[in-house]
């Protein structure tokens, strides 16, 4: 497998330490970590080197991350958090590549730093390391401070394409470095260069790094890879091999250029690049011509990340027709039937493709996962089929056949699924969810807000739809308003001993007698609760957040109906589509150009039926937020799409332009009525209520099948795919402006299901389920009334072998 | 920092646990830099030797994790003076990938970059192959040959410093593999740049 990070990580982070800065001659080091038990001394030694990489002069706040290579190539990461105004910074070690999670852990460690009772500290990292990391998609959930404060992240979906603003490091990336410097370093990284980025910040060095190699994929950098590099470790600069470093300035000052050799450095504080090589031109034009365009189109969103990953999928996504499917051997891969199916224009670069070494791992990693009868399923596959409908379903034919004569010979070649202590059925199965879950992260734009943030529950997430913690500069702010005041001294943990008294001597500010440190929490705008505050508005962020916010909880619980807002979208609505039934459709139908709709909101969200909360939020506010993710829903001619589009794009919808909390905790919005000269009505919403969800037993067992429903959910997307009035999606002409919106098909069917209703249309929807389990070589020949099978499966795996269906892969 | 006139890039490769870690690490005697190898991914080591008259610097380049590559491509091989190849006389199916390690140098490496094969690990008692296969394979190959121990500290130095030898003799006859347009002017002057202890001196 070509992939670096770890796979089966147990523990949040594996270590979290506290360092001194160096001072005179002396190096940085360790004063406290946490756990004591993490002995590994190459790292350990390591960590003050990264964490003080060169001489820092940083005014504000500094987050960036490093990354430890180990022996096997996989990757640890470093997050890092410089304060100014603090004597030490901080670091947490993670085998998890989450960037904005571990940001905002270090920033709530910072505040428990500083908290009045010196066991919080050690509490929280306790709670936080012993708790299981849940399922992707899902938050990671771990209350402290007794109970009164909640430490709440995402655990990113697999195949997530990294969006702007969500994810920090794109958008820093995205902000420093203009779009034809992104397409050189792209293609720079392509022909696997010595690559140095240089920049005075280290959080601009390491998220540019970072997400350098996040915009390749399905491709991973599987060279040199340090986003940081200390100056200790200049010499490295000087590898003969390929490398993605990030140097800081201070640090590039001291290498003499002409001892590097040939290499590619971008400055990313002055956005220019300065190489000897012409790799962009030697891409294909093509490629370079609709990368250019859609870059030209697209920030928000996935749009950059998705631009350089259609641009990959141009490049390289004519793999599949080199692959070859013969029956009772291994599918392989055939370079020379890789270069000749090609036009001739995109040989030259194909065949220097095949000697690079990031595309042998991805070649490598795909025959993997067909060998072991995972089929197409990442976010790569669903990208490809959409630039090219065509070859992808004569391909899934060919990988169905051959799927299913391996079946038959009864072969070992599934044994790595089998080999996994437990039923081949199990991770087949779970690898259609990951694919449904692959391409429902194309959508995420609203879906995965929906798990984003949680209600507010206590004194520490109130404060996180006020500002914008997703957004590149506001990441600082998850600081609970509950929390004690901060004191003034800098106190430490008793139980966090210093390493030696020689230190604590020659580290003065330890005593509690040295200069007041002043806490973070001051740093940042404290959340304390006036009324109705409106806050330094910046719009974009402050409406992804309510977006995140108000989508939270009701859509997880698919038990409720919104069937009153439903009613008042119907009303106001366009849908000339009868299967747009009642469902909690995300999409907003075309009301949304109305002027009338301010009238529609206010009532809907004065008077919000349980569950609908959400629906009624996202409604008003997403379109104009991300016009691409508001995307048709499959059932829904074409025509009317691009209407609606139209009207999202010109007409001036009523949305939410702020919101905070009144005294009593309640939710308030100002909701601004396009059309009327830009009034802001106050509307008070009560809070949703929380659904019920199940916690701790969901998590035990990645692949509940019990949970049938939801599980469909997953297949969705796919199902859409198969859909044959889903016209947009095989578009391979243009590209298309939004991609279908599976979350439709599934509503309805979910709904229908829960209502009972067997109408013609939950038969389609199943039935296309099954096509498309077929369709993915993965036949379980469950049907409409065998899927009590899945109960039973769940209840109990040994009950396997006795259905005769799925013993196919033993 | 010591001056020096030539610097080669020499470029280790082999199965896993053949001991080349071992191997730079006995002829560098730990001096510089200590081992990064489990925080980067890629061992590096420099060695300034005497040939002749001339001082020689060699960075030996030891990456780990090479066995999670089916075949090493030749981004690996690009700007590397020298390549070692290394196996386990220990250990019979070390020695039986070498021709697939040859066939990807050929592929991908210039064709006069020097190929050294190393029989590792002679202080083992219970070789599985005899030396005489060993030399036939490199002899075969166009390839030097030598057996060590890394334990023992056996021939490693005389190793080093063949290659160094060899290396510069070819920097003389300006017959070095060039991959880059403008790296590794070898033929350079002699440098005194600062001491900056961090930062080696090329040219």
């Amino acid at each position: 497998m070509g992939s670096r990070i770890r796979e089966n990580v147990k523990h949040f982070f594996e270590c979290f330490c506290e360092l001194v800065p160096p001072c005179q001659d002396r190096e940085p080091w360790i004063i406290q970590q946490f756990p004591d038990k993490y002995r590994d001394e190459e790292v350990l030694k390591s960590v003050p080197k990264f964490a003080y990489p060169c001489k820092l002069e940083n005014d504000v706040i500094e987050h960036y991350s490093f990354v430890l290579t180990d022996l096997e190539s996989k990757w640890t990461f470093g997050f890092c958090r410089h304060d100014p105004k603090a004597e030490t910074a901080i670091v947490v070690l993670s085998y998890l590549p989450w960037h904005q999670a571990f940001y905002k852990f270090l920033d709530t460690t910072a505040v428990l730093m500083h908290s009045s009772r010196t066991e919080d500290l050690r509490e929280f990292l306790t709670a936080v390391y012993n708790a299981k990391l849940g399922e992707p998609g899902k938050k990671f959930t771990v209350s402290f401070n007794r109970g009164e404060s909640t430490f709440c992240v995402d655990i990113p979906r697999p195949f997530q394409l990294p969006s702007i603003p969500e994810n920090r490091n794109l958008t820093e990336y995205f902000n420093a470095v203009d779009a034809q410097n992104m397409m050189i370093i792209f293609a720079s990284m392509l022909y696997e260069r010595r690559i140095i980025f240089v920049s005075k910040k280290l959080q601009r060095l390491s998220a540019c790094a970072q997400s350098a190699n996040d915009i390749i994929y399905p491709m991973i950098w599987q060279h040199i890879f340090i986003p940081v590099l200390p100056m200790s470790l200049i010499d490295y600069l000087l590898a003969p091999i390929p490398f993605l470093i990030g140097v800081p300035e201070e640090v590039f000052k001291q290498v003499h250029r002409s001892e590097i050799g040939d290499v590619v450095i971008l400055d990313a504080d002055t956005n220019t690049i300065d190489t000897p090589f012409d790799d962009l031109n030697n891409l294909p034009q093509e490629v370079i011509t609709s990368l250019k365009k859609q870059l030209r189109n697209k920030s928000l969103g996935d749009g950059v990340s998705r631009a350089f990953l259609r641009a990959l999928v141009q490049l390289i996504g004519c793999y599949r027709d080199a692959l070859k499917f013969e029956p009772g051997q291994k599918v392989t891969f055939d370079q020379e039937k890789f270069i000749e199916t090609r036009p001739v224009s995109l040989q030259p670069f194909l065949r220097q493709m095949l000697q690079l070494q990031i595309f042998q791992q991805f070649i490598e990693e795909r025959l993997m996962m067909l060998n072991t009868g995972q089929g197409f399923s990442d976010e790569f596959e669903y990208e490809l089929e959409r630039y090219t409908a065509k070859s992808g379903s004569k391909l899934k034919q060919q990988y169905r056949e051959w799927t299913s004569t391996m079946k038959k010979e009864g072969t070992a070649f599934f044994k790595s699924v089998k080999d996994k202590a437990n039923p081949a059925m199990k991770n087949a199965v779970k690898t259609v969810k990951d694919g449904g879950k692959g391409m429902k992260s194309a959508y995420k734009g609203l879906r995965s807000k929906l798990k984003d943030n949680p209600p507010p529950q206590n004194g520490m997430s109130t404060s996180s739809h006020r500002s914008a913690p997703n957004s590149p500069t506001g990441k600082r702010r998850s600081v609970g308003a509950s929390f004690a005041a901060p004191v003034a001294t800098y106190r430490k943990d008793a139980a966090l001993a210093l390493r030696n008294t020689a230190m604590q001597r020659s580290y003065s500010p330890l005593s509690p007698s040295s200069q007041p440190i002043t806490p973070d929490i001051l740093d940042t705008p404290r959340s304390s609760s006036p009324p109705i505050d409106i806050p330094r508005i910046d719009l974009m962020n402050e409406m992804v957040d309510l977006l995140k916010f108000s989508l939270d909880t009701p859509p997880v619980d698919r038990s409720l109906k919104p069937v009153r807002s439903l009613e008042n979208f119907k009303t106001a609505g366009a849908g000339p589509s009868p299967l747009h039934s009642p469902g909690r459709s995300l999409f907003f139908p075309a009301s949304l150009g109305n002027t009338s709709s301010r009238a529609d909101t206010e009532t809907l969200l004065q008077s919000p039926p349980e569950g609908a909360f959400g629906t009624a939020c996202a409604t008003v506010s997403s379109p104009p937020m991300v016009p691409p993710r508001t995307s048709a829903p499959p059932y829904m001619p074409t025509t009317t799409t691009k209407h609606q589009q139209q009207a999202l794009l010109t007409a001036k919808p009523s949305f939410i332009v702020g919101g905070g909390h009144s005294e009593n905790g309640d939710p308030v919005f100002y909701v601004t009525g396009g059309g009327r000269g830009g009034a802001v009505d106050v509307v008070k919403l009560t809070p949703p209520v929380c659904s019920p969800r199940r916690k701790n037993e969901e998590t035990e067992d990645l692949i509940r099948l019990d949970s049938t429903s939801s599980d469909m959910d997953d297949f969705d997307p796919l199902k859409s795919k198969s859909s044959p009035d889903s016209t947009s999606s095989g578009n391979s002409g243009h590209v298309p402006l939004s991609i279908t919106n599976p979350l439709y098909t599934y509503e309805n069917h979910n709904i229908q299901q829960n209502g009972g209703t067997a109408s013609g249309f939950q038969d389609r929807c199943q039935r296309n389920d099954q096509d498309l389990l077929h369709e993915y070589g993965l036949d379980f020949g469950f049907s409409n009334t065998n899927q009590s099978a899945f109960d039973m499966f769940s209840a109990s795996s040994t009950k396997v072998n006795s259905q005769g269906q799925w013993t196919k892969f033993d | 920092m010591d001056d020096y006139k030539f610097l080669f890039k020499v470029v280790l490769v082999g199965n896993a646990g053949v001991g080349k870690t071992c191997l730079v690490r006995r002829f560098t005697q730990g001096l510089f830099p200590p081992g990064q190898g489990a925080t980067i991914g890629v061992d590096f080591m420099i060695k300034t030797v005497e040939v002749g008259n001339e001082k020689v610097k060699l960075q030996i380049w030891d990456t780990a994790g090479q066995e999670r590559f089916r075949s090493i491509t030749q981004s690996y091989y690009r700007s590397a003076h020298a390549l070692i190849l290394v196996y386990d006389i220990s250990c019979q199916p070390t020695f039986d990938c070498l021709p697939d390690w040859l066939r990807e140098i050929e592929e991908y490496a210039s064709s006069k970059v020097l190929r050294v094969l190393v029989g590792n690990k002679i202080d083992r008692e219970d070789r599985e192959i005899p030396t005489h296969v060993g030399e036939e394979f490199a002899e075969r190959h166009n390839m030097y040959f030598l057996e060590t121990s890394a334990k023992e500290s056996d021939n490693v130095e005389r190793l080093f410093m063949q290659i160094a030898e060899d290396l510069m003799k070819q920097a003389r006859t300006r017959d070095l593999p060039r991959y880059d347009s403008n790296a590794q002017s070898i033929n350079g002057r002699t440098s005194t740049i600062g001491d900056s202890s961090c930062c080696s001196k090329l040219q």
